[in-house]
């Protein structure tokens, strides 16, 4: 190393490339002055990050026309938005169709540049272009600032009347018709916060009704200012339920055939649970090392014999559903989001007039977050309509164990939080590595995945980043380098802005994350000359998602061995059925 | 549960099987050092950091990922302490596959190009383009031109030869400097027009040598041998039994032409040879006969066979009984009551004409012999006709009828001219034929023939009505018409000299040119004098005789008295299993093929 | 999970299309010969390409981002092409073993990649299973740090054995007989073909071992057995991956020479055989 010439380069910091480099220190004062900021306690935040710099660093003024789309229901973002000026409607549940919303066009790399770049691949491990990080400036920030809008809708005659312009006033959209169910906010109003700090996608439409000024929060601005200032805490806690009750339930199957004051009667007996920690992966690292039974570190919920208190749904994270077995517990299900509990024996409750209770116990696998019914509500209002369930879950007690092993392992180490869990068939595979060279030709010579990780007979779950359903390495990464992309739900790390302090992959729980030194082209260390340290990296599978063909990993085996799977919606119930 | 599914071989950084070189360390079994080799495969990690200076003392600046900082620190000189010999980065196994294939491609071409000796004067190392071994008949004069001799392309320059892969070339051509055929060698069969009347006129396609025979296949290749497949592409519809797949062979083969001599075998063999009245008697070999009646060989030369099977001589064969006929059937030139057939064909007066004016030229004959002799009649018939009359017999003649008188008594001699009686009885001056090629009858026969082309019309029937006469079976003069009847009444002008007595073999027709027959090869088979019935038969039903009468029959009708052999009785034996069938076996495909070598070398 | 099409209905496919040309091809040689052309012409081209569809199977691996088919129909485009090649070789030559010096090269190379194809191909069925039932997993590349690793930490414990019982006979042992076993990987034939060699061996030693050896030592001789049958099942994966790798450090190569062979026979025979 010492007889390679080493380039040197100043360590990257949170904010060397600002959010929006508009903003201005006229502006922060304007936005401090405002009655939303004016009473934070400045004081309270770290001279490392104050409030000023996070102002200035990681928000920036939008200004949308009307009709503009601010946010689209279903996508993944990473920002909250703060309404200064004019006002937005939220289109509620059921949404706009889909039609309306133009997407954002997906920036793909053209074939001739991939080729080009599969050849030409460098043979120097994590070679970088460095001259693209001396020149940081807006371009490399994350989000696309392109504005898709109402106007540009084909149909526009569904959503606004027939005979009706929409864009006659200039400075105002008319209204959508009936069947659009909208509700303003005007200046103050917070929206997108669910999105940004859950980590799920946008639960609602939001666009904007007249010219409006809006001040796009980066969920990092976001986490800081909630985490100092106890109004803003409790501000968002509130609308955080707020919001889900009224997105959440209308949505559930169960409850779609309620009619609205119904489903407004629920709402106000909805109980809203969380229970084990949202940053679940520090404690489930800790107790891979230790622990015995998984269940003796995950909370419980619900105990088996336990009297029934309401129904539950699951709106965010993973429950274990177990049941006695032996001196252990077995798992007979996983919960995620849209899933329930206790609907069984609640209902036999009713149908019976006997009290029944819980046949089986509910844990939180790491994070867990759910609306519990009371009975009183669901007696009223929701059996009555109901048809009764098909089966029950306790059936699934009979299965053999064995062929629960897959899903139990699953469960164990958390895998079932994966969208894109990278699954090798080892009695397939040949060890031929061409997946590993696929991957390390998309991505100029680095491959992103080792092939190698915790095995169950015959199936290996590759060290390959999951894009999980709770990507948990998205919460400490302070400039938002790991982000989730827009459409795809694809986790990513932008190379530029990542600042290589190695957060997410401490708290990646799989080990999915490596951070690497980089190099120059010619193969020098890059090196920053106040530490002598090599600039680091983080790296991860990206999904292939700048290539026009999708991941190559999978393209890339010929025996079919490797496969991309979803474990978060695989079926439950069954073992893994696989091509064999 | 979950410390028991950790995997225990967990790895912390990427492993790279798309860089050729690996650290040298790991292959050897140590832990890899973090810097890793460089791009062109020299050692990275010989120094574990590159210290810094803070203040007045060093640092180490090792990262955390490979440790952190060293408890032992730098040199005071600044150096790192964990230097250690730089490695040898191996490739690893893809890449090293890689260069086998490159090399190995290398290797290839050298060794094609250059060989294993590179003072080579050819394009391209010779047993890079070695096709095989040549057949002995043409290594021996190739040798010294080499691949030249035949492949013209083969002495072009570098860029010339590669180029000449996409233009034509043909070694074929280079054969015909050596083998010549009767027509154009790239034809097929060596013709330009199908001479077979199916075909007849249709332009023959164009065959290269090189399509049926294939060289480099060995020095024991016999090249002449075509397989039967190469036939079939024109010859259709292919096959390859010859009983049954064969085209039938045709009606009379192989006795469809007539030849110029009656010879009634059936009738000889079954009845002539048998019949106690035929071999009885002192003119007639009746231990000739009882062996000819079965034994083919007693007539014809079997031992020199071929296609044809040539006669023995009419001494041999014919004369044991014939010989008399000859001599007792005489030619009767005049007699002093009428015009006979000769004199009518001396004067060229019809019998049948004037009768006061065929007296008067009679009666001046008659005078013109008593008072010249000889003399006399040859001035009207010519040296030829007469040859053989004496001087005094002609005036006996003469004398004798042109005073109307007895004829003075002579004795007749066995053969030659007399004056007297003849066989039935009449005064005549009348010749008896010596022997079968008598001069005298054949000069008369000359006569004959040559009034039959008389220019004047009424000279031509006459000579027609006389040659009937003259040629009769039975009756004619020298029993020459028995045999030669057809022969003299159909031979025509432009035939070969004395082809009207000859046998003549049946002509051979252009498929007959290609196919090939050696009765040699068959009838050692079994016992030569009775194999012949194997295929020739006598065919009691033939309309043999018919052909031979005095009018002229067509060709198309004859019918040989021996049974057209079929390709069931070549097919006995000539089927899988026995004797080859195959299509060389019987035919060839060039009609005549003559070298170019040697003394026998043509210009062009 | 994602096919669109069942594996076994799409290998029956490519086999039926694999037949079909091989019908096509047969059929236009059974013309050609009808009409006296060069039938070797016509099955010498259906080969030679056929052997760059099989040649090209690498190079769409490098080209991956084409949509031109996955690689797994591309694999088995590669088997039925593999055989299909195999049987026009025969109807191209005419014989097992043709005449001229330079054909007898490339038909040596032929047989050398179609035989090492057909044993990479049971390779590849059957060795994976085994690898899987080894239990755990080692990327090959790093099977040589693990094992430095292991016969570090089998000489630390030889030395700690020494200090804590005072008795120096494992590490005797272990510099006369064991240290062979832990310096590289051994009874690779062994592992390949699935006998217990290895574990014969072990035990062997132990057994000898042990009867010098008191309670103390026996527990140190314990954690010694668990890293040796640590290594053995290393020294399987050394062996089987190693197979499953070699076979193609002679297929590949030899395959590029075939190819290259074969586009000299194509020049050669143009030039002097038209």
């Amino acid at each position: 190393m010492s007889d390679q010439e080493s380039l040197r380069l100043d360590r990257p910091r949170r904010w060397d490339s600002p959010f929006d480099p508009a903003m201005t220190e006229a502006v922060v004062d304007e936005l401090l002055a405002r009655p939303e900021f004016s009473g934070i306690d400045a004081s309270r935040f770290p001279a490392a990050a104050p409030l000023r710099g996070i102002l200035l660093n990681d928000c920036r003024i939008e200004i949308y026309k009307p009709g503009d789309i601010i946010l689209r229901e279903g996508d993944y973002g990473n920002s909250a938005f703060l309404v200064l000026s004019g006002s937005v409607r939220v289109a509620v549940p059921p949404g706009l169709p889909r039609q309306a919303l133009g997407r954002a066009p997906e920036k793909k790399r053209k074939m001739f540049d991939v080729l080009r770049g599969m050849l030409t691949a460098p043979t120097i491990a994590e070679a970088r272009d460095t001259s693209r990080y001396a020149a940081l400036n807006s371009d490399a920030s994350v989000i696309l600032s392109y504005h898709a809008s109402l106007l540009d809708a084909p149909d526009k005659a569904a959503l606004f009347g027939s005979g009706v312009d929409p864009s006659a006033d200039p400075e105002r959209l008319p209204p959508l018709v009936d069947n659009f169910k909208t509700v303003m906010l005007s200046s103050g109003a917070l929206f997108g916060e669910i999105a940004a700090l859950a980590r799920v996608k946008r639960s609602a439409t939001v666009y904007a009704e007249t010219t409006c000024r809006v001040l796009e929060m980066r969920w990092q601005a976001l986490r800081d200012i909630k985490n100092r200032d106890d109004g803003w805490r409790t501000k968002i806690e509130e609308v955080y339920r707020a919001n889900l009750l009224k997105t959440q339930l209308p949505e559930h199957p169960l409850l779609r055939d309620l009619n609205a004051d119904d489903l407004k009667k629920v709402a106000e007996q909805t109980i809203f649970e969380t229970h084990g920690s949202f940053e679940w992966n520090v404690e489930f690292k800790a107790s891979k090392k230790q622990a015995y039974h998984a269940t003796e570190v995950e909370p419980q919920v619900v105990r088996e014999g336990d009297y029934p208190d309401g129904l539950f749904l699951v709106i965010g994270g993973f429950g274990r559903v177990t049941v006695k077995l032996g001196n252990g517990e077995r798992t007979l299900t996983y919960l995620r989001e849209g899933d329930h509990f206790g609907l069984d024996e609640l209902y036999d409750t009713w149908k019976t007039r006997e009290h029944r209770m819980h046949e089986t116990s509910l844990y939180a696998l790491g994070y867990l977050q759910l609306l519990r019914i009371p009975y009183p509500a669901l007696a009223e209002l929701v059996f009555p309509k109901l048809a009764a369930p098909s089966s029950r879950l306790i059936d699934a007690a009979a299965r053999p164990i064995e062929q629960d092993a897959f899903m139990e392992w699953a469960v164990d180490q958390r895998f079932i939080n994966g969208t894109k869990t990278m699954l090798i068939d080892m009695e397939k595979c040949v060890r031929c590595d061409d997946c590993v060279v696929a991957c390390a030709e998309a991505h100029e010579g680095n491959p992103r995945f080792i092939r190698q990780g915790a095995t169950l007979d015959n199936w290996m779950v590759a060290n390959s980043c999951m894009h999980c359903v709770d990507p948990v390495c998205l919460i400490g990464c302070p400039t938002g380098a790991i982000h989730r992309s827009m459409s795809g739900g694809a986790v990513i790390i932008n190379d530029i802005t990542c600042i290589g302090c190695g957060t997410c992959a401490n708290a990646c729980p799989y080990e999915n994350i490596r951070v690497v030194p980089i190099r120059e082209k010619s193969g020098a260390p890059v090196i920053d000359p106040s530490t002598q340290q090599p600039i680091m990296k983080a790296t991860k599978c990206d999904l292939c998602s700048t290539l026009p063909s999708g991941p190559s990993c999978e393209r890339a085996c010929p025996h079919g061995a490797l496969q991309r799977v979803d474990l978060a919606s695989l079926t439950k119930r069954t073992r893994l059925e696989a091509d064999r | 549960m979950n410390n028991q599914d950790i995997s225990g071989y967990n790895v912390e950084t990427y492993v790279r099987p798309n860089q050729p070189y690996a650290c040298g360390r790991s292959c050897a079994g140590g832990t890899p050092c973090w810097q890793g080799p460089s791009a062109k495969g020299k050692c990275g990690g010989a120094s574990g950091c590159s210290p810094m200076r803070v203040g007045d003392r060093w640092e180490c600046q090792r990262p955390k990922s490979a440790g952190g900082p060293c408890s032992e620190g730098p040199l005071p000189n600044g150096a790192c302490a964990h230097t250690h010999p730089p490695c040898a980065p191996r490739r690893n196994l893809r890449s090293l596959r890689g260069m086998f294939s490159i090399i190995g491609g290398m290797l290839l071409l050298l060794l094609l190009v250059i060989g294993v000796n590179p003072l080579m004067k050819s394009a391209v190392n010779l047993s890079a383009i070695d096709a095989g071994s040549l057949s002995s008949v043409h290594s021996g004069f190739t040798r010294e031109q080499g691949c030249v001799s035949c492949h013209k392309n083969h002495g072009n320059q570098a860029g010339a030869w590669l180029l000449s892969a996409f233009g034509k070339s043909d070694a074929s051509e280079q054969c015909v400097d050596c083998h010549r055929f009767d027509g154009p060698a790239q034809l097929a069969h060596n013709v330009e027009k199908a001479k077979h009347p199916k075909y007849a006129g249709r332009a023959m396609d164009k065959v290269s040598c090189a399509s049926c025979h294939r060289e480099h296949q060995g020095s024991e290749a016999h090249l002449r041998k075509v397989a039967d497949t190469a036939c079939a592409t024109c010859h259709k519809p292919a096959f390859d039994n010859f009983a049954k797949g064969h085209p039938a062979f045709s009606p009379k083969y192989p006795l469809a032409n007539p030849g110029n001599v009656f010879f009634d075998h059936a009738a000889h063999i079954q009845d002539y040879f048998v019949n106690p009245k035929h071999t009885k008697g002192s003119n007639r070999d009746a231990k000739f006969a009882a062996i000819a009646k079965s034994d083919c060989s007693s007539c014809h030369a079997v031992n020199l066979a071929t296609r044809e099977i040539k006669l023995k001589t009419y001494d041999q064969v014919c004369a044991g009984c014939h010989k008399s006929q000859v001599t007792e059937r005489e030619l009767v030139l005049f007699d002093p009551e009428r015009m006979t057939v000769a004199a009518s064909l001396l004067f060229g007066l019809s019998r049948d004409g004037d009768d006061e004016a065929n007296q008067a030229a009679l009666k001046k004959m008659w005078q013109s012999m008593a008072s010249e002799g000889r003399a006399g009649l040859a001035k009207v018939s010519g040296g030829a006709l007469i040859a053989g009359l004496s001087d005094a017999e002609a005036r006996r003649a003469g004398t004798a009828w042109a005073k109307k008188s007895d004829l003075s008594p002579a004795d007749a001699p066995e053969t030659g001219w007399f004056t007297g009686e003849n066989s039935e009885g009449n005064p005549s001056l009348f010749y008896r034929a010596g022997k079968h090629t008598d001069p005298v009858m054949i000069a008369w026969m000359k006569k004959l023939r040559a009034g039959l082309s008389d220019p004047d019309a009424d000279k031509r029937s006459i000579a027609k009505e006389l040659m009937a006469e003259f040629l009769d079976k039975q009756t004619g003069p020298g029993a020459c018409g028995k045999c030669h009847a057809v022969g003299l009444r159909t031979v025509t002008a432009k035939a070969k000299p004395d082809s009207e007595w000859q046998y003549a073999p049946p002509a051979a027709k252009e498929q007959g040119a290609l196919t090939r027959y050696s009765h040699a090869k068959h009838l050692g088979v079994a016992n030569p004098a009775g194999s012949c019935k194997t295929c020739h038969q006598i065919n009691a039903k033939s309309t043999y005789a018919k052909y031979f009468t005095p009018k002229a029959v067509p060709v198309e009708s004859y019918e040989s008295n021996f049974s057209s052999i079929t390709k069931q009785t070549c097919g006995e034996c000539h089927q899988k299993g026995r004797v080859d069938a195959s299509c060389q076996v019987c035919h060839a495909y060039h009609a005549k093929h003559m070298l170019n070598v040697g003394s026998a070398k043509k210009e062009n | 999970m994602k096919l669109s099409l069942s594996q076994n209905r799409k290998a029956s496919l490519f086999v039926m299309a694999g037949v079909v040309i091989w019908l096509m091809i047969t059929l236009l040689g059974w013309v050609a010969a009808r009409k006296h052309w060069s039938v070797a012409h016509i099955t010498g081209y259906a080969l030679f390409a056929v052997m760059l569809t099989l040649g090209f199977f690498k190079l769409r691996k490098r080209l991956l981002v084409l949509p031109i088919g996955t690689v797994r129909d591309w694999m088995l485009l590669h088997l039925v092409f593999g055989v299909l090649g195999f049987v026009l070789f025969f109807q191209h030559t005419g014989t097992l073993w043709p005449g001229g010096h330079y054909e007898q090269w490339i038909a040596l190379f032929f047989y050398v990649v179609s035989i090492t194809g057909v044993i990479g191909y049971f390779f590849q069925r059957v060795l994976p299973q085994r690898l899987a039932d080894l239990g755990e997993q080692v990327i090959y590349d790093r099977i040589p740090i693990e094992m430095a690793s292991l016969r570090a930490r089998v000489e630390s414990l030889m030395l700690e054995a020494t200090k804590e019982t005072g008795s120096d006979t494992l590490a005797r042992y272990y510099a006369e007989t064991l240290h062979w076993y832990f310096d590289r990987p051994r009874f690779l034939l062994s592992h390949l073909r699935g006998t217990g060699r290895s574990e014969g061996w072990i035990q062997t030693n132990l057994k000898v071992l042990s009867r010098f050896l008191n309670d103390s030592e026996r527990a140190y001789l314990m954690k010694l057995e668990e890293i040796a049958i640590r290594k053995s099942a290393l020294d399987a994966h050394h062996a089987i991956q190693g197979a499953l790798k070699f076979w193609l450090f002679v297929h590949v190569p030899c395959a590029t020479l075939l190819i290259l062979l074969a586009i000299w026979h194509l020049i050669i025979v143009s030039i002097y055989a038209r």
